[in-house]
């Protein structure tokens, strides 16, 4: 990939800003392509859990759990770092570094408390004896919510490199690419939640 | 405020995708808590039966899902050929076959391994599955 840019005459702008656009709509879609089949992983989890989720073992079901206003507020938090990832990516297009890296930040912060919630509900309910051990349906549970945690940390490890990476070499179109990336893997994270949000705490408390 | 006309001036699509952001947030943001009441705002009367408040609830995640692709991911702006958009199909089918395929399968069993279960719990079985 990286020899196609070198190879493109640079005494030509024209030429080289065409061969930037292919590279960048090629990783794009290479990107997209993880990200289906992360599409397809997380189903997968689900329907584990939809099978278990009924299989307590004689312990607490979903109702007795979890809490949908807690889990409402994890809601708010994700989606809300969703929406500012595309403000920094907005700000990165208008070459805006304080507000990019501001709007990162941002995001970063959202995300992390998200994941301190979510740690935080995962302690207690181990605390209480409702761990991955007790039955089907908490295996299912914590399979399916740690997966998406993992990611998270994963989001938030790179919100870290990308500000480092701008702070050191500014809007090079290698680190425009990278951001556009993150956005669309935050917003795919975003959606999973969606779903964990209304089958797991919604459902379950219906 | 000039230097932000003067953005507006020469690049008219960058305001378009701060309005579609906009937009998507406050969708999601809506259809999240229209959700949420669905569950909670319950205890006040018996409108929807349960089976319809999972449906209802089924339906609002879907939208949003749609929602966020749309407006967070851009998958309508596409030009052709639009590969992104055959990913996601392609992605969409595997996902039914999966999940409808496993939720369909590990129903049969469960009615068809009942022999651990007691008379009564067989039979209060049958009942709400089939009306027997």
């Amino acid at each position: 990939m990286n020899e196609d840019v070198l190879a493109i005459d640079r005494t030509q702008p024209e030429v080289e800003m065409a061969a930037q656009k292919r590279l960048e709509d090629r990783t794009m879609f290479g990107f997209w392509v993880y990200i289906m089949t992360d599409c397809v992983l997380f189903p997968v989890l689900f329907a584990v859990f939809a099978v278990l989720h009924n299989n307590t073992n004689g312990g607490a079901d979903a109702r007795q759990l979890f809490s949908p206003a807690y889990a409402l507020v994890e809601t708010i938090l994700l989606l809300t770092s969703s929406f500012t990832s595309g403000l920094a990516l907005l700000s990165a297009r208008r070459k805006g570094a304080t507000f990019t890296v501001f709007w990162l930040l941002v995001t970063f912060a959202l995300g992390a408390a998200f994941l301190g919630m979510e740690l935080s509900e995962f302690h207690h309910l181990v605390a209480e004896g409702n761990s991955w051990r007790a039955s089907g349906f908490l295996s299912g549970f914590f399979t399916l919510v740690s997966t998406h945690g993992l990611h998270i940390t994963a989001g938030l490890l790179w919100i870290a490199v990308l500000i480092a990476n701008l702070a050191k070499r500014g809007f090079t179109p290698s680190v425009m690419r990278k951001l556009g990336l993150f956005a669309m893997f935050w917003h795919f994270l975003d959606v999973v939640w969606i779903f964990i949000f209304s089958i797991v705490y919604l459902m379950g408390a219906v | 405020m000039d230097n932000k006309t003067n953005m507006a001036a020469t690049r008219p699509g960058r305001n378009r995708e701060f309005v579609k952001y906009i937009v998507g947030f406050v969708l999601s943001l809506a259809l999240t808590l229209v959700a949420y009441q669905v569950v909670v705002g319950y205890q006040h009367g018996s409108l929807y039966s349960h089976d319809t408040r999972l449906l209802i609830i089924a339906a609002l995640a879907s939208t949003q899902l749609i929602v966020q692709l749309v407006f967070f991911l851009n998958v309508a702006d596409e030009g052709k050929p639009r590969w992104n958009l055959m990913m996601l199909m392609f992605a969409g089918m595997v996902i039914f076959i999966l999940v409808a395929g496993s939720l369909w399968i590990m129903h049969n069993l469960n009615y068809n391994m009942m022999q651990h279960k007691s008379t009564t719990q067989v039979n209060s079985y049958l009942s709400s599955q089939d009306g027997l």
